[in-house]
């Protein structure tokens, strides 16, 4: 971007007769403490966070900042003017450890347009691992054996034949690359707990999301996966664990067809909850043709397929 | 996927660029330069509306892509050298070019984030090249197994593997069509153990000599130059003599190279091959046992195709059903326990006009439509195979066809804003 500077004057003359007419209005509004308050609270535990500050700005200038207290909850009185049109105020929570988050609050004539305005920050170590892309599967912290000198990069080379085992066969049947799967690498992803599973899916609107550890069995190593969806149902994880893996090379980690249907599974349940039933279609026959018929991949492709528009077509009686 | 690369162990043949052009029994070579193709800068470039085509004198047109090696075998060039080596010397089509990438399929690229067929569909649209081959090696446990791929373009899948007959007179030379599926294939699974796949890099390692004579005890007199464009000026039994451009020649073994382990990967290039001669002479690719079903599929409905054309109509539709039957029963498309069959519904939609071309040449042949008792059977065939694979455009538009004819105006108003629909997402096949 190119920038020209205006001597100050010449600047004034321009911007006067029209920066003056907002200023007058302003000057004849009436001004009142608008209350914007609300919560904020740990994307991944859900549990309320204290200590947060809540900034808020209008047209880069701060207008109100406040600290949440042990509940979460913040409270902002704004100084604003009284107008019957809407006007818009930011809202942006700083806290250490945590990432960023803003909103936009609509104020109108003094009232803000929601009576309480909730943020769920995630921490820095799930920031990079949020999906851009409709179908996602995050492949979270995978424990290396204890036998292992270094990490090994199991995440990370999980991620990649997941990649390559997904795409190849769904590609076939065309889906859009809008709608297949990509799959994130977040070694830094690593729940505390097994109930937190499903909770960080949710936080990173992953589709599927996978945790493991390698167990040693003889003198090679298993990795035992957990797999949860944002759409999961409640409860534990789902585990899968791949073929033994030799430790001396662990770039043959292979989480094996098994360990696919979870994953696949997940994905499916995406499909449908979007209501893209064509695709959940296309994508359960993908998978049958990976995994063979597996009856909680067919249940999903069945339900998907009682959905679709072709089902008109097909004749009452049997065609006879 | 990021490939992670092991050494390179054949870095002249790694660039590669094949540009050849075979001109009658192989013997004029065209002049043109060739430069090896970065996948990563082609596709800058075809962003940037800077790309330019390679090797344009050649009517066939053949990519082969570096076989991704997340793994670090070492072997992504060596197979593909195979294979472009192969598609040069014994190629069935008179005029062929080899169209040599190098780079990382499974890294997203673009916008988009375009890996593996996708990535590999704007390459070969622009270029004008009918089929790619590319693949994926993977280390197992006591060896590799390689995964290789034939994509065609789907100008090649328009020109070459679409088919349409027409309805009799009195039913409006109503249009059917069929196009062979799958456009993108599994051609084969290979798996070899670890001994085997050193003796494939061993092979490929040689391709680049060139003989003073048909000879395997002739002196090296010349190696394939980094990215040099070279041709084929003769064949003499299992001897080819290639031409380099810039000056150079020699002779190198055409056949009796890949043999042992090795011999079974030469069914992905003839497999690549014989779709071309296909186009150009109308021979069949061979159905080789070392094909993937997807390959197979492919081959079988090229076959039924053949048999629905030839002019004998005599059991002709039972020979096309007994080939399509085991792909597609005529029980499947409601069978819901049954793994769709390769390509989706192509072969069921095949099959199912393949029950209407013979009764509608002997229907022509009276001046007569067809009963709609037989339209409604295979309109049932087709509406089932549809939910299956939902936005098939053939069947779709097939549907839309019989369902006119049929008077059944809503359900035809459906099959067609279906067929549209799937045309408009780009997921049409």
């Amino acid at each position: 971007m190119q920038l020209t500077w205006f001597p100050v004057e010449t600047c004034r003359a321009r911007l006067f007769p029209l920066a003056g007419v907002p200023a007058m209005l302003l000057a004849l509004a009436a001004w009142a403490e608008t209350n914007v308050s609300g919560s904020v609270k740990d994307a991944i535990t859900g549990q309320p966070l204290a200590g947060v500050q809540v900034s808020a700005t209008r047209a880069a200038t701060l207008l109100a900042t406040g600290i949440t207290g042990s509940d979460g909850v913040f409270q902002l009185f704004v100084d604003f003017p009284i107008q019957p049109q809407p006007q818009m105020l930011g809202l942006a929570t700083a806290k250490e450890g945590y990432g960023v988050s803003s909103q936009q609050v609509i104020v109108t004539a003094g009232r803000t347009s929601l009576h309480s305005y909730r943020f769920n920050l995630l921490r820095n170590e799930a920031q990079d691992c949020v999906p851009t892309w409709a179908r996602t599967v995050v492949v979270g912290h995978v424990r290396p054996p204890t036998a292992a000198t270094g990490d090994l990069g199991l995440s990370q080379r999980i991620g990649e034949v997941l990649q390559y085992d997904l795409l190849s066969e769904v590609q076939k049947t065309h889906l859009p690359p809008e709608q297949q799967p990509v799959v994130l690498p977040c070694p830094k992803a690593q729940p505390r707990n097994l109930m937190e599973h499903a909770d960080w899916a949710r936080a990173l609107k992953a589709d599927a999301f996978l945790v493991g550890s390698a167990e040693p069995v003889d003198r090679k190593f298993r990795v035992d996966l957990q797999v949860s969806s944002q759409y999961g149902e409640p409860g534990l994880p789902q585990p899968a664990s791949t073929q033994p893996l030799n430790l001396d090379r662990p770039e043959s980690a292979d989480i094996g067809r098994a360990a696919l249907t979870p994953i696949m599974r997940a994905l499916l349940k995406a499909y449908q909850k979007d209501r893209r039933f064509a695709e959940c279609v296309e994508f359960a026959v993908a998978a049958q043709r990976v995994l063979g018929v597996k009856p909680e991949i067919n249940k999903l492709y069945l339900d998907c397929k009682a959905q679709l528009p072709n089902q008109g077509l097909i004749l009452s009686g049997g065609g006879q | 996927m990021t490939a992670r690369r092991g050494p390179c162990r054949l870095p002249h043949l790694a660039v590669w660029l094949l540009a050849l052009l075979v001109m009658l029994g192989g013997i004029s070579p065209g002049a043109f330069a060739g430069m090896p193709l970065d996948i990563e800068k082609e596709l800058q470039l075809l962003r940037d509306g800077q790309a330019r085509l390679h090797l344009g004198g050649s009517r066939y047109r053949f990519a082969v892509f570096t076989f991704e090696d997340p793994d670090g075998t070492g072997l992504g060039n060596a197979l593909a050298t195979l294979l472009a080596n192969d598609l040069l010397m014994n190629g069935k089509v008179d005029s062929r070019g080899i169209l040599r990438y190098v780079g990382d399929l499974g890294s997203a690229s673009g916008e988009r984030q375009l890996r593996y067929f996708d990535k590999i569909e704007p390459l070969i649209e622009s270029q004008g090249v009918q089929v790619a081959v590319w693949g994926v090696i993977r280390r197992t446990e006591s060896g590799v197994m390689i995964d290789s791929y034939t994509q065609l373009s789907p100008a090649a899948m328009r020109e070459a593997f679409s088919y349409t007959f027409r309805l009799p007179r009195e039913m409006e030379r109503a249009p059917l069509v069929h196009r062979i599926g799958p456009s993108r294939l599994l051609t084969q699974r290979l798996t070899l153990a670890a001994a085997q796949a050193e003796a494939l890099a061993g092979i490929a390692a040689r391709l680049d000599e060139l003989r003073a004579a048909p000879s395997d005890s002739a002196p090296v007199v010349a190696r394939l130059p980094l990215g040099r464009v070279h041709y084929l000026l003769e064949k003499q039994g299992d001897w080819a003599r290639v031409g380099i451009e810039g000056g150079g020649e020699g002779w190198q073994r055409a056949s009796g190279t890949c043999v042992g382990a090795c011999a079974p990967l030469l069914a992905v290039s003839r497999f690549a091959s014989g779709l071309m001669s296909y186009d150009d002479r109308g021979w069949l690719p061979e159905r080789n046992s070392a094909l993937a079903d997807d390959a197979k599929a492919f081959i079988d409905q090229l076959q039924v195709v053949e048999i629905l054309n030839r002019a004998s109509p005599d059991r002709a539709e039972a020979e096309a059903l007994r080939i399509l039957d085991p792909w597609c029963p005529a029980a499947s498309a409601s069978d819901s326990e049954a793994a769709p069959p390769p390509g989706g519904a192509a072969l069921c939609n095949l099959r199912a006009l393949a029950r209407l071309v013979i009764p509608s040449r002997e229907a022509a042949a009276r001046h007569l439509p067809l009963e709609q008792k037989q339209l409604r059977a295979v309109a049932q065939q087709l509406a089932l195979a549809s939910q299956s694979d939902p936005r098939h455009v053939p069947t779709l538009k097939n549907l839309a066809t019989l369902f006119r004819l049929l008077s059944d105006t809503n359900r035809a108003k459906l099959a067609g804003r279906l067929a549209d629909e799937a045309a408009a997402t780009g997921a049409a096949r």
